[in-house]
């Protein structure tokens, strides 16, 4: 068969069969292989470790999460602290104009492979602007939309990259010696280094699996590298600890960037609020002119209908006080969204790092590509809609 | 019980708790979606990305939970 016809038997051979097996077969034993990798990377993780008492080499070991919520200051323009997520955010801007300027820089018109990939993203994104919005709102706020979303999702993707946590930088160097207690390091540094030995002398010890160490070797904990300086009998008796701090750090896992962006928002909906409907924009938030009115009956003396408007109007002045409040709140719903899936998503993937040795990693780096994406969508979505009421009139009393 | 074991049953009870509302939230709102698809399949584009907004907002509470817990267990 394979003589008579080489070129088909070459393709079902490639396409149904892998390694002398069906395809169905080398499916269900990829599945197989999976989920044994998946028992096998917890077993020897810290659970198993705490089930079997097994005593694995220490290169197996990935250190406990440590999240740092404030993010870390990398260095200082005059006044102005650059922080890590800062840096990131600058990175994403620069990867998102090369990248665009490179494929949108010679569109063509019949799209090459990049640029139609943009475009069609782009197209989607414009149609589905002037679905909500209506035609001419729509072609309003696509730009600052399409530019929020990129930016998140560019963003939140980028943290995802192998590497991206690992330039790090040493913040400072202090020297101590090996008798030190780790709660005098920690109270020094402002660390949270958290040992079962006590001493620093005993840390290296246990990080040197209790072999003699030399000098200039270093250690790592979490964060923080350690240096012997000077050793006698085999006992560290100078230490330098050495903090690292992440050069990069997804900039949303940082509540400023979230805050910043959500204030972008704000400030569009209400500008557009505002464009489209003049001072009526406010009359929802202010709706307080029936109440004042029952007041001014009362006291007029025109009796007739004085409660009916003092109540309906309290009424109308309280819903218009939810109102401010919702419009107010939407600021912190946002920031706070966009926070808590990032940073989120950031400590499933450690924890799953510390739990499970290296396998199962899969498993979290697709839920946030996904979480990536989708949190992006409804940061922009949700600006689309917020932005789409506030620039539509209500028609008070016509639909009740 | 020390402190650190009431953060972290603190952490535990506010992302416990946090979760169920959202969760039930968030089975209703699949359940109208279906629901809607069901009876009208042609507006299957806009029954989705109306639902993953309003899944969103019910899923910020969830999120707020685990802020709550996330700073209970490492910054508080």
């Amino acid at each position: 068969m394979s003589e008579q016809k080489p070129e088909p038997a070459k393709k079902t051979g490639r396409k149904f069969g892998c390694l002398g097996c069906s395809f169905s077969l080398g499916v269900l034993i990829a599945i197989i292989a999976f989920l044994v990798f998946i028992v096998v990377s917890i077993a020897i993780g810290p659970i198993g470790n705490s089930i079997f008492k097994l005593h694995l080499p220490s290169w197996l070991n990935v250190p406990a999460p440590h999240v740092l919520l404030p993010a870390e200051v990398i260095f200082h323009i005059g006044p102005f602290a650059v922080t890590n997520s800062i840096i990131t955010s600058w990175l994403t801007m620069v990867i998102l104009v090369v990248l665009l300027g490179l494929v949108m820089g010679r569109a063509r018109i019949v799209p090459g492979r990049a640029q139609s990939i943009i475009e069609s993203a782009f197209d989607w994104l414009y149609n589905f602007c002037k679905e909500v919005a209506g035609p001419e709102n729509g072609r309003r706020f696509f730009p600052i939309i399409t530019t929020i979303i990129v930016f998140v999702l560019f963003n939140g993707w980028l943290g995802l990259l192998p590497g991206f946590g690992s330039f790090t930088k040493t913040e400072e160097t202090v020297n101590f010696p090996g008798n030190t207690q780790i709660k005098e390091v920690n109270n020094e540094l402002n660390l949270k280094l958290d040992t079962a030995p006590a001493t620093m002398d005993a840390l290296i010890a246990e990080l040197n699996n209790n072999k003699p160490v030399a000098v200039n070797k270093q250690f790592r904990e979490g964060n923080v590298k350690f240096v012997v300086l000077a050793v006698q009998n085999g006992q560290a008796t100078s230490v330098a600890v050495e903090p690292q701090v992440p050069i990069l750090r997804g900039s949303n896992t940082d509540i400023n960037t979230p805050l910043a962006l959500s204030l972008i928002s704000f400030i569009f909906v209400i500008a557009m609020g505002i464009r489209n409907l003049g001072t009526g924009f406010f009359r929802p938030y202010t709706n307080v002119g029936r109440f004042m009115n029952g007041w001014k009956k009362l006291f007029t003396g025109l009796k007739k209908g004085w409660f009916t408007d003092l109540f309906f109007g309290f009424v109308d002045a309280f819903v218009s006080f939810i109102e401010v409040i919702s419009l107010f709140f939407r600021l912190i719903s946002l920031t706070f969204r966009l926070f808590g899936n990032m940073i989120g998503g950031e400590i499933l993937v450690f924890v799953f790092f510390f739990l499970m040795f290296v396998t199962p990693i899969v498993i979290p780096f697709g839920l946030e590509i996904l979480f990536g994406l989708i949190q992006a969508l409804i940061f922009g979505f949700l600006t689309l809609v917020f932005a789409t009421i506030a620039s539509t009139a209500t028609h008070e009393g016509e639909g009740h | 019980m020390t402190p650190e074991t009431m953060k972290l049953l603190a952490a535990g009870i506010a992302m416990g708790l946090g979760a169920v509302g959202p969760g039930i939230g968030i089975g209703i709102l699949g359940m109208g979606a279906m629901n809607a698809l069901g009876r009208n399949p042609e507006a299957r584009g806009a029954i989705l990305t109306n639902m993953m907004i309003a899944i969103a907002m019910a899923e910020a509470v969830a999120i707020y939970a685990l802020v709550i817990a996330i700073i209970l267990i490492f910054v508080a």
